[in-house]
């Protein structure tokens, strides 16, 4: 309990961080914002009625409180161009980048634990090299390419999948998966290599401890030894990585819902940088963080189930 | 000459590193390698399949891609090199000073401002930077170098919290050396390593995340060729020029790999943990 306390108080003076950088974002801007937002034509009336509706026309520090006030009331503003409040926009984008993200998760998952597995056990071999330059190479492919490679040969040369487009699940079960394949490999390539890795050489970490000795020793086989014991010792740093990857493909799948046209968060972000609504971009980056904060604090949590260690203050080592 | 040896032994860093130097060599020479301004558009060659004439085909322009891709190289030797050096000017100090110095400010101020930096998704941060400064070239290595420096002040400050105790720092500090002098003189000689591989990897990073906001039309602007912003004009060339967005794309995963290879070589050459 005391350990979820401290984790729970220690993302206090995140969230206040995280809330004044989004919140300098729209003071960033090289001259007037809202200047800026209209451009030089604009009437001095438009001019002033944004300044007021930005609250720009107010102390900096007053701005701020107001801004967190309305943030903690879930008023994140009005999008300049679209007239609708960013919350109900941040809410509507969302499904589809959650889907995507899942799907992605799962896809790297299906991929990386029995090749990690592989190459840990069978340390060394022709298999772990194969695996672990396959899994640099697949680090190193930007996944706007690989979307379009995979695009070439599925819908171009052989017309499986369609190329984009976004059907809601509920809508029609069978469009939305079908749309959903060629985003989750273009993305989930790259994430299936890190996690590969990070499972290989935790792994290998794991693998020449004592317990690990015994337990062979008292007989049991290869598959019930790693499966039992090394598995669950070399998870920390995996659910680590998995967490980040989770939080940073929540907000950050801007150019895989580019390439595949899927209104999700991250094409909002894209859409509303270049419309210039500085106001949505602000409200989509702050979820983004905050996104990205809970599920670090999700993943934390996990750890005291994965090792009791950790909830008893002992440390994992 | 010994370590030069064992470096070789490294195997794929050693391939990471030629790859490496191969961009080098290309970025330098080349307008003695391309075989036509990268920029001059032949509306009698629109879209042609790559021939002998153009190796690599050409655009809906007419621009021979084999010279765009060649041109491409470098936009992203700079954007490597000047991403990972605002990321290194911003980041290494901050480490040092603050694993050195500790205390409050350490520990309440920087560590948690980097904490809510990170929460930040790396692209997304880099996005909203380019979007409040405007798009080019000179604002998106801004922006993905302050994305990246959180990554330096966490490697260099662990660094520094781990040597601080050690005895060379406590005797140099016992006879009265400076801290600047112990900080640049003996720590940071000792602290290099990771940052050295850290750095590399990281170049990796500013490649695919320059050709990412340069795709995205955030980058590099037209016509200066750039792997990303090539991609992102032949994106509507899928279904009748899938070579228009091949080789550029090419272009990067082999080079990404490259620093990648390298920094993993790096890694078992300069972590005796690793070598092990």
């Amino acid at each position: 309990m005391l350990f979820v306390v401290k984790r729970l108080l220690l993302t206090i003076p995140i969230l206040f961080l995280v809330s004044i950088m989004t919140f300098s974002l729209i003071h960033m801007i090289p001259g007037d914002p809202a200047r800026v937002i209209l451009g030089q034509e604009a009437t001095p009336e438009a001019y002033q009625a944004l300044r007021t509706e930005l609250g720009l026309d107010q102390p900096i520090v007053q701005q701020y409180f107001n801004w967190v006030g309305k943030v903690l009331r879930g008023d994140l503003g009005m999008s300049i161009t679209d007239h609708v409040p960013v919350s109900d926009l941040i809410l509507q984008r969302l499904p589809a980048t959650i889907e995507l993200t899942i799907g992605t998760f799962i896809f790297a998952l299906i991929i990386a634990i029995p090749t990690g597995i592989l190459a840990a056990v069978r340390r060394n071999t022709w298999i772990d090299y194969t695996s672990s330059f396959l899994a640099l190479g697949g680090m190193s492919i930007p996944n706007f390419w690989l979307a379009m490679m995979v695009i070439i040969y599925f819908t171009v040369e052989h017309t499986w999948f369609p190329s984009s487009g976004y059907v809601p699940f509920f809508e029609d079960p069978k469009a939305n998966l079908m749309a959903m394949v060629l985003p989750c490999i273009a993305t989930g390539l790259r994430e299936s290599a890190v996690l590969m890795r990070m499972l290989r050489s935790s792994l290998l970490e794991v693998v020449n401890m004592d317990f690990v000795r015994t337990a062979k020793a008292k007989g049991l086989n290869e598959v019930k030894t790693i499966l039992g014991h090394v598995l669950r010792n070399a998870l920390i740093p995996v659910v680590t990585t998995s967490g980040l990857m989770v939080a940073g493909l929540l907000g950050g799948l801007v150019i895989t819902e580019s390439i595949f046209s899927i209104p999700g968060f991250g094409r909002l972000i894209v859409e509303s940088v270049f419309k210039r609504d500085y106001v949505t971009v602000q409200g989509a980056i702050l979820v983004s963080a905050l996104l990205v904060v809970v599920v670090n604090l999700l993943v934390d949590l996990l750890y005291a189930v994965i090792d009791p260690r950790i909830k008893s203050g002992k440390g994992a080592d | 000459m010994k370590t030069v040896k064992r470096f070789l032994r490294t195997g794929l860093g050693l391939l990471g590193a030629l790859i490496i130097l191969l961009l080098i060599l290309v970025a330098i020479f080349a307008p003695a390698i391309a075989t036509h301004d990268p920029n001059a558009q032949d509306y009698n060659a629109i879209l042609q399949e790559p021939n002998a004439q153009h190796l690599f085909g050409t655009d809906d322009l007419g621009r021979d891609i084999f010279s765009r891709v060649v041109y491409g190289s470098r936009v992203s030797i700079e954007a490597a090199i000047v991403s990972v050096g605002i990321a290194m000017i911003i980041g290494v100090p901050i480490g040092l000073f603050t694993g050195y110095y500790r205390g409050f400010w350490d520990e309440w101020v920087v560590m948690r401002i980097i904490d809510a930096m990170q929460a930040f998704p790396f692209l997304i941060l880099a996005l909203a930077i380019s979007a409040v400064l405007g798009s080019g070239f000179g604002n998106a290595m801004l922006a993905i170098g302050i994305g990246f420096a959180p990554s330096f002040v966490r490697i260099t400050r662990g660094q520094v919290l781990s040597l601080r105790n050690m005895e060379y720092v406590q005797a140099a500090k016992s006879v009265g050396v400076k801290d600047m002098r112990i900080i640049f003189g003996h720590i940071l000689p000792n602290a290099l390593s990771p940052i050295i591989i850290q750095s590399t990897l990281g170049m990796a990073t500013g490649i695919l995340a320059e050709a990412s906001l340069s795709y995205l039309g955030l980058g590099v602007q037209p016509p200066t060729p750039s792997w990303g912003s090539m991609l992102n004009q032949a994106q509507s060339l899928l279904s009748v020029a899938p070579y228009a967005t091949f080789y550029p794309g090419l272009a990067i995963f082999v080079v990404v790999l490259g620093f990648n290879l390298l920094g993993d070589g790096l890694q078992q050459f300069l972590d005796p943990k690793a070598r092990k």
